[in-house]
């Protein structure tokens, strides 16, 4: 969808950590697997979240160190 | 039948830990490694397991690293640890599942009183004495948190500090003391602190836990499958998958969670008053029936006593006819026989359900047995 990002993460339990921390900020959001290409490595998780909301979350997972790999705008 | 070997495992296991763990068969499939409905719900249980556990002993969920069991946990600290070099120091009560890795990891091996023989600050003192005088080069420390034969627990907060002044890693085995006596990993200055599922936590046996204080890392020990960074040939840069290589137990690991949730409600603080009036109802009365009962002084949820007449075995194989379940002999911990000066003996070890009604039924079986 167009208006969706993806913020991927460093595992499961980092995507986990981070989908409960947005949804705590009123963010949600959905823990998927992503495409080949989306992480250097394969076979990676990440969370896709409303466009609008990226920089919000963002802030929201620098602050509390939650480790993610890659924001795609 | 009365069931007085908790210290084995805990034993009956809550209602809730019981279906929630028949559940998960029903509705986990392998975390980490896909996003339908099963491997989610596996996912999420995983992670909530994880908060539960850092919550109970104050860390942070993603150094909450799951392991086949406490033993398992105890060898993968130390010997991940052995890229540093330096003695370890080990207490003179630990078990065979911290004494046999410690040996087997190829570095002295110097091992530090547990100072019985005192108590309370006096106590305390003579242990970190002990250390002071063993602790020059040092590496690591690894230490029982509380003996699985007798009462007696370490001075966890205090080790902690030394070693954390000395730059000394210091690994906790938590096995007799977790969901029973309050540890916190970052008040106590840990390390590594590792845990079974099975014991005062309440869950199924199968798994255990390594986890590990803010800041520290330790090299991979275990390499497989992560769900993650497939084509990497290293496991993965951060906890906990950098640890977890494999499947995990997961209907154990549902079934831990509401075992701590148990422990939870009802609280450390209460259970620890449970046990420990149990073991010394239990500990008088031996005494007075003339029993051999190893450190009574000693408070905890733990007896170990002899009967004249008897060997620890025949003594224990006649209270199993009776219906009543301890363990004789050794109990993997030699070091810690040699210490309280017993060849092996009975250990009775008490949970959240024992009464002392149980405690006087056990005497009287144990009345019954001398007189025949």
């Amino acid at each position: 969808m167009q208006n969706m990002t993806r913020i991927a993460m460093v595992s499961m339990t980092y995507a986990m950590q981070a989908r409960e921390l947005l949804q705590r900020h009123g963010i949600s959001s959905n823990i998927v697997r992503l495409y080949p290409g989306e992480s250097p490595n394969g076979c990676a998780f990440g969370l896709e979240l409303h466009r609008g909301a990226l920089q919000a979350a963002y802030a929201l997972l620098k602050k509390a160190d939650i480790k993610y790999t890659r924001l795609y705008e | 039948m009365i069931y007085f070997d908790n210290s084995a495992t805990t034993y009956p296991k809550p209602q809730s830990v019981i279906q929630a763990t028949a559940m998960a068969l029903d509705t986990c499939a392998n975390p980490g490694r896909g996003t339908h409905p099963l491997s989610m719900n596996a996912a999420l249980e995983l992670f909530e397991c994880r908060k539960a556990t850092a919550e109970m002993f104050g860390a942070s969920p993603e150094r909450v690293i799951f392991t086949p069991g406490a033993t398992y946990a105890l060898n993968m600290a130390i010997h991940a640890a052995s890229s540093v070099e330096g003695a370890i120091l080990i207490s003179d009560l630990e078990h065979n599942a911290v004494l046999r890795p410690a040996l087997a990891s190829g570095r002295e091996v110097r091992v530090f009183s547990s100072a019985l023989g005192f108590e309370g600050e006096e106590r305390t003192a003579a242990i970190l004495a002990s250390v002071n005088r063993l602790a020059e080069d040092a590496a690591l420390l690894v230490v029982t948190a509380a003996s699985n034969i007798c009462g007696a627990v370490m001075p966890i907060s205090e080790l902690g500090a030394y070693c954390r002044e000395r730059g000394i890693l210091f690994i906790v085995d938590g096995a007799q003391a977790g969901g029973i006596y309050d540890i916190n990993v970052e008040r106590d200055n840990i390390d590594v602190l590792c845990l079974p599922s099975h014991k005062g936590l309440y869950g199924p046996m199968g798994c255990g836990m390594m986890i590990l204080g803010e800041g520290v890392s330790l090299p991979t020990f275990v390499h497989g499958g992560s769900g993650v960074d497939s084509r990497s040939h290293t496991m993965p840069e951060y906890p906990p998958e950098r640890y977890e290589a494999g499947t995990l137990p997961v209907p154990v690991i549902v079934g831990l969670r509401r075992g701590i949730e148990f422990v939870k409600r009802r609280t450390v603080e209460r259970i620890y008053a449970n046990e420990s009036r149990l073991a010394r109802l239990l500990s008088d009365s031996l005494i007075n029936m003339g029993a051999r009962v190893y450190a009574p002084h000693l408070d905890g949820g733990i007896v170990l006593f002899n009967v004249d007449g008897f060997s620890s075995e025949e003594l224990a194989a006649k209270l199993a006819k009776m219906g009543i379940c301890v363990r004789a002999g050794l109990h993997c911990a030699p070091l810690a026989h040699d210490t309280l000066g017993s060849d092996g003996a009975v250990r009775a070890s008490f949970s959240v359900w024992n009464t002392e009604a149980e405690v006087h039924q056990f005497c009287g079986a144990l009345c019954k047995i001398k007189r025949r």
